[in-house]
């Protein structure tokens, strides 16, 4: 058991670094994820260099500035005559740290020229900070969209599991409904039925309840088994012997029963939540432009000229990879975790 | 000794779904009757399936019968409102065979002490306290449990703080359900013991919680009661003094039980001095 | 058999349920395929309202409901605004296209898992199952979007497959062979990313089944009298392990339709995917009701279908 929960505790450790970079988004990003520099679309990685020319070495690390080359419009090469430093904590494009907070402080940044980590897109805007900004947006669409479903599915599910009859046929019943349908096209049946042309904000907000409402049913099923069962127990006998309302029973004894299965749901869901709203900004509706999301990063990748000639355009979607492993490692160990318990009882 | 709990004619009737979908009615209690008296020790023995749990259940006010009447000092608790019932069923105390499920198991033994307080009395804290420290010490619990978790105790320590609280609110009646038979032997003994001492004569019947036990271990029921009864087929078919139904047993049901008991006559003996 | 029945009337009962479902949702949803055309000053609102009279969008939602569903006895599932054609021959197209992708990568998905679980299983903590289980950890962790794109990208770079698409432009020009090649050839993509995706959780379900049945009681007992250990993992264990497995293979049957949405539409592949996405930006309502309808049937049909087969495959459901 201690090691199963040393496990949950590094992955979780991991998973904070990990949306803790994100969160400091406008930090670690050397620029704004909406400024454009429309003289350098496509551009590739700019490449860090320790070593000059002329083959000297030096401590800081710097960059080339990048131009087009000659003749071709989307081919680069490095000015090598110039050597741009790399400074770290260097003063930048303003932004709001958490969202409110203003700041202008940036981790790193190249003054004279200009950084592009990973490059950058149709518009010349650096994919870096895109990638960063748009994570924030996606993954807090996923957390968002997770807690809705949870919030909506723990009270059905609670609900059907303690007072059964009635109540438990109807639930269950619009839980099987809702999970016959196919619940992707029914996603975009939501989404597309709903205004298209509206603002980020209200885009976002559109997009988290769609899929929070639909992905009810499964944590609703589970709960519901635990309310069930929780309920048929000598000590909820006991306490109700004791003149304990249902209110009281549902407060201290049902729900906190469920917090395991919550929490795995949860480890379960929001990978599956931010996927669905990529899948959405992919196809044009979930986040619209210029806000970036992972979704929206990546539908560039549908013309086939972004595909075979600009690789870092996929890394969107590379960036993911990380908070799916932490994610869904957690979830197989709450899992563990459960079940070794269960047999301790 | 005034009655202080008794049953009259309980019916009740489950219905079993064999393989196949038929239904058949098992009669768990057929006309049972009991008469508890204030601070008295009974048992109540007999067969499995014999109905000993189903009653016990129903006189706690668990179950509901589906016939026949339940008086609890009186009172018809078929008739009572649920504002009489409130009061009532804190009286009637139940302690389960299994206490794997007897508890949250995310409660401290302090907040399982407590519950009941909460739930019934306005006492502060500090109160709740001192009496959970007493109530402790009255079923030879260690003071220094109260911050652990329910799940981290052994069989003996959960069953004694099963009894614990169900002596928080002073019930009239303590109904053990095959409280002792997931114990091993000495702990048995220890917790028999125990519940001599919560019945100890040197205090005022009305005083004392009466205990039922209810028990297919004849040897435990004469060493614990006062009087024995005899259950068959979900009727109460014999009853009277624990000497008399072992010196003396008329029905057929008690004889054979007596037979069965693997302990030699000489050790149903009561325990000497009572 | 009553299980059967009952279980069957549970199918249609949930269909029914869901086409109401379907038809009150995309019925209710604000605009309708005309709005574009209201924003058009050349067409008169005259005109619009003969339209929405003629395709019956006047008339109140029971009746269109009525209505729909005495099509559907004949045969018919509504007509489509933007192609102006039946919805039904329209699906059937697209619906076979993806039928073609998708029970293809089930088949070539469930023959790699299945075996792969198996000796997963058996092996159980040797380095056979280590690797197995790592390849499915980190297929696992790569969303679908991402490897769909990713192995796209690999295509096109590597220019080994078709980019996209189902056949090659003059096609049908080919003779036969060479026309089922070409078709082929643009098959392994799409049906590779489906496969591959597929993968991880069908080999971890599998495994773990079959780990479970190896523990049993009676497979020990089995063991223990000299049964092959073949005989053993595929005619005892597998057996036991069989009611998860067949739960699973419901599923995959269920998601037939409904699964491949991202990769057609990655793949450029003319199936239902693409073809629903773009009805429902169209708002054009009956092919989208007509579409969703039939994944629904896949999807209870899986189910049904499991049903039928946990039946036939355990003894103990059959004489509950």
């Amino acid at each position: 058991m201690k090691i199963a929960s040393r496990k949950r505790h590094a992955l979780v450790l991991f998973l904070i670094f990990l949306h803790g970079v994100v969160i400091a988004g406008g930090f670690v990003a050397p620029y704004d994820p909406i400024q454009q520099e429309r003289e350098k679309p496509y551009a590739p990685p700019t490449a860090i260099h320790f070593f000059d020319a002329q083959g000297r070495f030096h401590l800081r690390p710097f960059v080339f500035s990048q131009r087009v080359k000659e003749g071709s419009f989307d081919q680069y090469e490095d000015d090598t005559a110039v050597r741009v430093p790399v400074k770290f904590f260097v003063s930048g494009a303003p932004y709001r740290l958490f969202g409110f907070l203003p700041a202008r402080l940036h981790l790193f940044g190249a003054k004279e020229g200009t950084i592009h980590l990973l490059g950058t897109d149709g518009y010349g805007r650096d994919l870096f900070s895109r990638i960063l900004y748009g994570g924030q947006i996606s993954l807090l669409a996923g957390l968002l969209a997770a807690s809705v479903s949870l919030l909506i599915g723990t009270i059905v599910g609670g609900a059907a599991g303690y007072w059964g009859g009635w109540t438990d046929s109807i639930a269950m019943r619009a839980a099987e409904l809702c999970l016959a349908l196919p619940w992707l096209y029914l996603l975009f049946g939501v989404r597309a039925f709903l205004p298209l042309l509206v603002s980020p904000v209200k885009a976002f907000l559109i997009v988290v309840i769609a899929i929070g409402a639909l992905g009810w049913a499964r944590p609703a099923r589970l709960v519901r088994g635990v309310a069930l069962s929780a309920k048929e127990r000598d000590f909820v006998r006991v306490a109700r012997g004791f003149g304990a309302s249902n209110a009281y029973i549902l407060r201290r004894h049902i729900f906190p029963q469920t917090k395991s299965v919550v929490l795995t749901q949860a480890a379960i869901l929001v990978p599956q939540f931010i996927l669905a709203e990529v899948t959405l900004s992919f196809l044009g509706l979930g986040i619209p432009e210029p806000a970036p999301s992972w979704g929206n990063l990546l539908s560039s990748l549908q013309q086939y000229s972004v595909l075979s000639s600009y690789w870092w355009m996929y890394l969107p979607a590379a960036a993911m990879v990380p908070f799916f492993l932490g994610y869904l490692a957690l979830a197989s160990a709450l899992q563990e975790g459960s079940r070794a318990a269960k047999i301790d009882l | 000794m005034d009655v202080v709990l008794s049953a009259e004619n309980l019916v009740k009737v489950c219905t079993a779904r064999h393989l196949g979908g038929a239904k058949t009615a098992i009669r768990a209690l057929d006309g049972a009757s009991l008469a508890i008296r204030a601070g008295t020790r009974m048992a109540i023995v007999g067969a499995s399936g014999s109905g000993k749990s189903t009653l016990a259940m129903c006189l706690a006010c668990v179950e509901k019968a589906d016939a026949g009447a339940i008086r609890f000092q009186n009172r018809d608790l078929a008739q009572a409102g649920a504002a009489e019932l409130r009061e009532v069923r804190p009286q009637i105390q139940l302690v389960f065979q299994d206490s794997s499920s007897a508890f949250n198991p995310g409660f401290t033994v302090s907040e399982v002490l407590q519950e009941p307080w909460l739930l019934q009395r306005k006492m502060s804290a500090a109160e709740r306290r001192e009496r959970a420290g007493e109530l402790l010490a009255q079923v030879g619990l260690a003071g220094n449990i109260l911050r652990r978790m329910t799940r981290d105790l052994s069989g003996g320590q959960r069953q004694r703080l099963a009894i614990a609280r169900a002596l928080t609110l002073k019930p009239k009646v303590l109904l053990l359900d095959e409280a002792l038979s997931a114990l091993d032997y000495s702990v048995q003994a220890q917790i028999a013991n125990l519940l001599l001492d919560l019945s100890d004569r040197s205090m005022e019947a009305t005083e004392r919680p009466a205990i039922v036990l209810i028990t297919h271990d004849l040897a435990m029921a004469a060493r614990i009661a006062d009087e024995i009864a005899v259950m068959e087929s979900g009727k109460v078919v014999e009853s009277g003094s624990t000497r008399k139904i072992l010196q003396k047993p008329e029905h057929a049901a008690t004889q054979a039980l007596l037979a069965c008991a693997s302990a030699s006559p000489s050790s149903l003996e009561k325990r000497p001095g009572v | 058999m009553r299980y059967l029945a009952r279980r069957f009337l549970h199918a249609v009962l949930l269909l029914g349920g869901a086409s109401v479902l379907a038809f009150l949702f995309t019925a209710l949803a604000p605009g309708n395929y005309f709005d574009e055309m209201r924003l058009n000053p050349q067409i008169s609102s005259e005109t619009l309202a003969a339209l929405k009279a003629h395709y019956d969008l006047d008339k109140p939602l029971g009746v269109r409901y009525a209505m729909w569903l005495k099509s559907l006895a004949r045969g018919e599932m509504g007509y489509s605004f933007a192609y102006n054609a039946p919805v039904a021959p329209l699906l059937a197209v697209r619906a076979r296209n993806t039928l073609l992708l998708t029970l293809t990568s089930t088949l070539l998905a469930w023959c790699i898992a299945l075996p792969l679980g198996v000796w997963s299983a058996e092996q159980s903590g040797r380095w056979v199952d280590r690797v197995v289980t790592g390849a499915s950890a980190i297929l696992l962790v790569i969303p679908d979007i991402a490897l769909a794109l990713g192995l796209l990208m690999i295509a096109v770079k590597t220019r080994w497959l078709p980019a996209g698409g189902m056949v090659s432009v003059g096609n049908e020009g080919l003779p036969f062979a060479a026309r089922i090649a070409d078709l082929a050839r643009h098959m392994v993509l799409p049906v590779a990313i489906l496969a591959l995706g597929a993968q991880p959780i069908l080999v971890r379900h599998v495994r773990a089944a079959v780990a479970e049945a190896l523990e049993e009681g009676f497979v020990r007992a089995a063991e223990a009298h000299g049964i092959p250990r073949r005989r053993l993992v595929w005619k005892y264990a597998l057996r036991a392990a069989a009611n998860p497995l067949i739960s699973l293979f419901g599923f995959s049957i269920g998601a037939l339709l409904s699964g491949s949405l991202l990769v057609e539409v990655i793949t450029s592949w003319p199936g239902l995917g693409p073809f629903l996405l773009e009805a429902i930006l169209a708002r054009d309502l009956y092919v989208v009701i007509g579409g969703v309808l039939l994944s629904t049937v896949f999807l209870v049909a899986g189910n049904f279908i499991a049903d039928v087969l946990l039946f036939w495959a355990d003894p103990r459901i059959r004489t509950e």
